[in-house]
């Protein structure tokens, strides 16, 4: 039993490798999961185990990223007197890096799991994204604005301009991605002014 | 006796009633101190250039008094299409964040007076420098990341994360690199440089139906080739070449430092320079050094300038306190490149002509004025009075390195015959100039009113014939950059 557990985590690693280095060489659209299978030495059929579709390789891939972002952040906190939104910046651009070998075939996962536009619940991966991200923005909301929890209008909010910053990162074509650093800054800026301003409302 | 600037702007018709705008020649002194005494404030980046502001003021209200009177003849209907036109214009101002502080003012002069002209923004973005939001360390984390390949804290043997120093569009923070050598880190903030070409595409569009003067072609000129300059001020691989070309122009007996640039920690976004431990105008003013001291200073800083036009071609368009640093030894530091406009093969002839003739007789001088401001013969006949104020605001301008023996630059009435001319001169309602003079100007302004400051008193005739400038030993310099 215990070898079996191990040989799945092993061959479904090994799915998520090929993906990528498939997805990278020859772009999301055109990589089918039969190439995906060869290239992870599996068969067609038992990669649809592991995997329902395409999309879900890239919302795992999302997912795994999304984790070791935080540890990545663990490690370089913001200065104790840091402004919230300095905080929610290095919290979103510790995940863009870890994000940044699949910045190009984000963009399905995007529309299909983490808008505000798809279905509740659709995937439950993207779900655990989401409300893992979001426990952690509300903690720094929370930190930062006081002992309070933020509202759902709030965190709605966030989402959306997280999401709209993850959509422009997808397809920036500025060197070195520039204008997602500075649309990125801004928009947290603009949040966190309208967090300040609605305080009342907010808590 | 002529009239003070401030009995000619009271003369104005509907001038604002809110704002204060009369100089009180008594409080000049104290007015002048202040507008040139801000501190560099990191926190907001409010960074005003000493004297613009006020003398922005004054060609605002004299510009409004050349739009109406272009306008006077005109069909209403003509009239409300440039008034929707400009407000469009001033409207895209206030979204452009860089702009604040230029479009609050605008603003202001907008609410006033319905019918700020394009020339207005020509004289008002010539003059100011243009601001970016702060960036906290996360955000230039990653940024730096993205230019130089790493984090700050593992390029630099360390980095200060907070700011030491504003910059054009950008800030200064201080390290070490793992070579042991001190640096100041300038930062562009990311992406700013082409929301500027765009918005100025945007600005320019908005404008270009507003051609209500026959001169419209040269204030097109004008306006393209601040946009041009403010291009080259945003790119730092520009400003590291010129810091170099600086640098190679004065020897260590000079006491004329330029920071080193180091390239390996340097891009377009990012410019790693030597860090230069000296005090800044003010603090040097604070210290209140002797008037040796001050006039010493005052000489370098003269010279530095006057070298980079003579042996380069190049305007030093930004002289203000803030980029010059005086040394405990005596040595002055010379800093930021990036406001450098470089001076074509017809540019030099002009500036040739414009040197020699203020030594010459009063028919030279009227001749570079007229190929100044770009007159034909015709016209030069019939605006004889206007062409003699310009004359006057030539020689105005010369007069320090003209003048034989020591000229004392912190003469307050030097000064304040300056902004007489101005008012005097825009009261003709003429815009047309090469661009070229833009910057002159804005370099000789910015120039005396440090200079003023430091209430230093040299012989500048001498130190321009020294550099070559001032006498016929003009030399025939090729322009930077092989123009």
């Amino acid at each position: 039993m215990r070898i079996t557990e191990e040989a799945k985590k092993e061959t479904r690693r090994r799915i998520l490798e090929a993906s990528l280095e498939r997805f990278k060489s020859n772009g999301f659209e055109q990589t089918t999961t039969k190439e995906i299978a060869r290239k992870a030495s599996i068969a067609s059929g038992t990669l649809f185990n592991y995997f329902p579709t395409k999309e879900a390789i890239v919302m795992t891939l999302v997912a795994e990223s999304l984790e070791r972002a935080e540890h990545d952040l663990e490690q370089n906190r913001p200065s104790a007197g840091s402004s919230l939104a300095e905080d929610l910046f290095a919290h979103v651009a510790a995940g863009l890096r870890r994000m940044k070998p699949f910045r190009k075939f984000i963009h399905p996962v995007l529309e299909s799991a983490m808008s505000p536009l798809s279905r509740a619940g659709s995937n439950e991966e993207a779900e655990l994204v989401r409300l893992r991200h979001l426990e952690v923005v509300s903690q720094l909301m929370t930190e930062k604005g006081g002992p309070e929890l933020p509202t759902t209008l709030a965190l709605h909010l966030y989402w959306t301009l997280y999401t709209g910053v993850l959509a422009y990162w997808a397809s920036d074509s500025s060197p070195k991605q520039e204008d997602t650093l500075s649309l990125l800054d801004q928009s947290l800026r603009m949040l966190v002014s309208w967090l300040e301003t609605n305080s009342q409302d907010v808590h | 006796m002529s009239p003070t600037t401030a009995e000619l702007i009271a003369a104005l018709p509907a001038i604002d009633q809110h704002e204060e705008n009369s100089i009180d020649p008594g409080q000049f002194r104290s007015l002048f101190d202040r507008l040139s005494r801000r501190p560099v404030p990191i926190g907001s980046f409010r960074r005003l250039w000493s004297i613009g502001g006020l003398q922005a003021k004054v060609a605002v209200a004299y510009l409004l008094y050349w739009i109406r009177g272009t306008l006077q003849n005109s069909e209403s209907r003509q009239q409300a299409l440039a008034e929707t036109h400009l407000k469009t214009a001033v409207r895209m101002l206030s979204t452009m964040g860089y702009l604040r502080g230029a479009a609050m003012k605008i603003g202001q002069l907008m609410a006033d007076f319905p019918d700020v002209v394009p020339e207005q923004l020509v004289e008002t973005l010539s003059r100011f420098h243009f601001e970016a939001p702060p960036m906290h360390f996360s955000l230039l984390r990653e940024h730096v990341r993205n230019e130089l390949g790493a984090d700050p804290e593992e390029i630099f043997a360390s980095f200060e994360t907070e700011a030491f120093a504003a910059a054009s569009l950008g800030q200064v923070h201080r390290g070490e690199l793992p070579s042991g050598e001190k640096v100041a880190v300038k930062i562009q903030y990311p992406g700013i440089a082409r929301t500027i070409r765009s918005d100025f595409r945007n600005l320019y569009a908005a404008l270009t139906p507003l051609r209500i003067s026959n001169d419209w072609r040269n204030l097109t000129e004008q306006l393209n080739d601040i946009r041009q300059s403010l291009e080259l001020e945003t790119d730092y691989e520009t400003e590291a070449e010129s810091l170099r070309i600086g640098r190679s122009l004065f020897g260590e007996d000079e006491g004329i430092v330029v920071p080193k640039v180091f390239d390996r920690y340097s891009t377009r976004r990012v410019l790693t320079m030597e860090y230069l431990d000296a005090r800044t105008t003010d603090q040097f003013l604070a210290t209140n050094p002797s008037h040796e001291l001050r006039n010493e200073f005052g000489r370098k800083i003269y010279r530095s300038t006057t070298r980079l036009f003579a042996k380069r071609r190049m305007i030093y368009a930004d002289p203000h306190p803030g980029n010059f640093l005086h040394f405990d030894d005596g040595r002055l530091g010379f800093i930021d490149f990036g406001a450098i406009r470089t001076i074509n093969d017809d540019e030099w002839e002009f500036c040739h002509q414009a040197v020699a003739s203020s030594f010459g007789t009063l028919e030279d001088r009227i001749k570079t004025v007229q190929k100044g401001i770009l007159f034909t013969d015709e016209e030069m006949r019939m605006k004889d009075e206007y062409v003699k104020v310009v004359v006057e605001g030539c020689d105005y301008m010369c007069r320090p390195f003209v003048k034989e023996g020591p000229f004392d630059f912190g003469d307050e009435s030097y000064l304040r015959e300056g902004f007489e001319f101005l008012a005097r001169a825009a009261r003709f309602r003429e815009i047309r100039q090469q661009p070229i003079n833009l910057f002159l100007q804005r370099r000789t302004w910015e120039l005396h009113g440090l200079l003023y400051r430091l209430g230093a008193r040299f012989d500048a005739g001498q130190i321009s014939a020294e550099e070559g400038t001032a006498s016929e030993a003009w030399e025939d310099i090729p322009a930077v950059n092989g123009e």
